[in-house]
């Protein structure tokens, strides 16, 4: 563990780390993106990255979902316990087979499917079957096909997606579609969830309904990793906060701490900015 | 109601037409009509549900083509055993030239489709002691179905039928599917695709090689009803007839493609009532459609836009 961390609903039953992020480091020639980044995620939390602009924070989840690979460091899945992964040696596809999901920060749904089969794409990404059962529609295969499409169509009550069921995924809002990435990742069952700006460029109506998914998500048991530069939802949220400036770590800790913190401050506004403010 | 009963007046003319018009040459244009629709589905495969401009689609029509013409001159098998062979040699052909295609650029994948069918032209041209080079093969016979030859026009017809008919039945098994669902996903957004577990090559290799076995097939029919092959099967003009019957047609939907077959056999031989303007004639058209029915022309058929809008988004 880093740090030791006041916990707000400070169970001890929270300290397990369900993710173990271990000296990361990544480099675009000249440019230091990460740079030896390490914390832990308790399991079960809503765990805020914060960090101005460029301070790497995407970068850090395309190292630990595959996208990217890092020059050094770790990612681990459940570290310590008998069933833990090293994510960073994994491509994208075991990444999120190992039930780690992430979203993007540019906004991405299948345009071309209904929004039920973005979810129904979401949820059979590997039922193990195969090919010729899956076309030949076995009877094993209409069985879970039913069995998802029930999920589905909760998931859609439960965001109010079901009017749109069969309009193509392009057809709706920029809110909606909001609304359905984060069904989506549900839809994968996910252990562990990366989400890149949930509420960005939302109205406030919606950040309040989508907060409430995000607590709702939680409680299920899904731990949430959240980069957000909405501070007062990730002030609210989050149990624990890291802050990344320039590829570093630079602090964590409540939200009450890292609020106060003056480093926090000068990172995201500048020296002199935060010299104003902290009079 | 009304859609039950247009396809039940197609399907009955479809049926009907040896008995209506008994003409060689009306019958030849049916059946030719027939293998546009298997490798028009086989293209769309790719191009429409995958997203992927594949131009190796000759590729497999020639290998197909080469593979039960071989068969059948040389050692006299029957085509019920050299039809599915020449589909298989489609599928091995299939996920030979996606292995290293599927792996680069959608750009590169282009080329590279295109350099493997312009290879595999290059030693049909050259490996003279099985292929006799640019010679091509000639007198390939009728095709022997468990021993009944298929020779009269209209057996012919109803043979190229059953076959686009097959192929049109396992295109909606499969775009129905799982796997229609994660092509559509691969072609719209291939991050968020991998994101949430779909293995994207996986996926895109299993229709390229689907599209190598319905190739596959049109060609070994193509080589029976025409009786001779030359290398000029891997020619370029295929694909480029292709990619106007899926694009024009409705790239991405199942009735697009036949639309499309059917229309693009059918209007040149309309064409050739007039001969000097025919080329003319037939770029206007061409221009007209893009032009007003840019999504293809099986939006007149009122069918919803399926699964995929543009497909190289």
């Amino acid at each position: 563990m880093v740090g030791q961390a006041p916990r707000r609903r400070g169970s001890a039953v929270r300290m397990t780390p369900i993710l173990r992020v271990q000296g990361i480091v990544k480099t675009y020639g000249a440019v230091t993106a990460l740079d030896g980044v390490t914390f832990d995620v308790a399991r079960g939390s809503i765990t805020g990255l914060i960090g101005p602009n460029g301070s790497g924070k995407t970068t850090l989840f395309d190292c630990i979902s595959g996208f990217q690979r890092r020059d050094a460091g770790h990612a681990w899945l459940r570290p310590g316990e008998r069933g833990a992964v090293e994510l960073t040696s994994l491509a994208p596809v075991r990444v999120a087979r190992a039930r780690v999901r992430r979203t993007f920060q540019q906004l991405k749904v299948f345009t071309g499917l209904s929004v039920r089969d973005n979810l129904l794409t979401a949820a059979q990404s590997a039922p193990g079957f195969s090919a010729f059962a899956e076309v030949l529609r076995v009877s094993r295969v209409r069985e879970h096909e039913r069995a998802m499409r029930e999920r589905a169509a909760g998931m859609l009550e439960e965001f109010a997606l079901t009017q749109h069921a069969d309009d193509p995924a392009g057809s709706l809002s920029y809110g909606q579609r909001k609304l359905l990435e984060l069904a989506m990742a549900l839809m994968t069952d996910p252990e562990v969830l990366l989400l890149d700006e949930p509420v960005a460029g939302v109205n406030p109506t919606l950040i309040g309904a989508l907060k409430q998914h995000l607590v709702q998500v939680r409680d299920r048991g899904v731990t949430l990793l959240i980069v957000e530069h909405n501070l007062e939802l990730v002030f609210e949220l989050c149990e624990r906060i890291f802050v990344l400036d320039r590829g570093r770590l630079l602090t964590s800790g409540a939200p009450r701490e890292v609020a106060h913190d003056p480093r926090v401050l000068e990172a995201y506004l500048g020296v002199k900015s935060a010299a104003r403010l902290n009079g | 109601m009304n859609r039950t009963r247009t396809t039940a007046i197609v399907v009955v003319a479809v049926l009907a037409l040896p008995l209506v018009s008994g003409s060689p040459y009306v019958l030849h244009v049916a059946a030719m009509t027939g293998f546009y629709v298997v490798l028009a589905q086989s293209l769309n495969l790719v191009l429409g549900y995958g997203g992927l401009l594949s131009l190796a689609t000759p590729a497999f029509f020639g290998i197909g083509a080469y593979v039960a013409a071989i068969l059948s001159l040389r050692l006299g098998w029957d085509s019920a055993v050299t039809f599915p062979l020449a589909s298989l040699a489609g599928v091995i052909s299939g996920i030979a030239i996606g292995f290293p295609s599927l792996r680069v650029s959608r750009h590169s994948f282009v080329i590279v489709t295109l350099s493997a069918t312009l290879l595999l032209q290059l030693v049909a041209n050259n490996w003279e002691d099985v292929t006799r080079g640019s010679l091509g093969l000639a007198n390939i016979p009728a095709p022997r179905l468990f021993g009944v030859a298929v020779t009269e026009r209209t057996e012919w017809y109803l043979l190229s039928l059953a076959m686009a008919g097959a192929v049109v039945f396992v295109t909606s098994l499969v775009v129905g599917s799982r796997f229609g669902r994660a092509m559509v996903a691969s072609r719209d957004n291939e991050q968020l695709a991998l994101a949430i577990g779909l293995d994207v090559f996986s996926t895109r290799l299993f229709a390229f090689s689907l599209s190598g076995a319905f190739a596959g097939l049109a060609g070994a029919l193509y080589a029976h009803f025409i009786t001779y092959i030359d290398p000029g099967v891997f020619g370029f003009s295929v694909s480029e007839t292709l990619l106007i019957m899926v694009i024009l047609g409705g790239s991405g939907t199942l009735w697009g493609p036949v639309v499309g077959a059917v229309v693009f056999t059918v209007l040149p031989e309309v064409l050739r009532l007039a001969p000097e303007m025919r080329s003319l004639l037939y770029g206007v058209i061409l221009l007209l459609i893009v032009l007003y029915r840019p999504s293809g022309l099986a939006t007149w058929l009122g069918r919803r836009r399926a699964a995929g809008a543009a497909p190289f988004a």
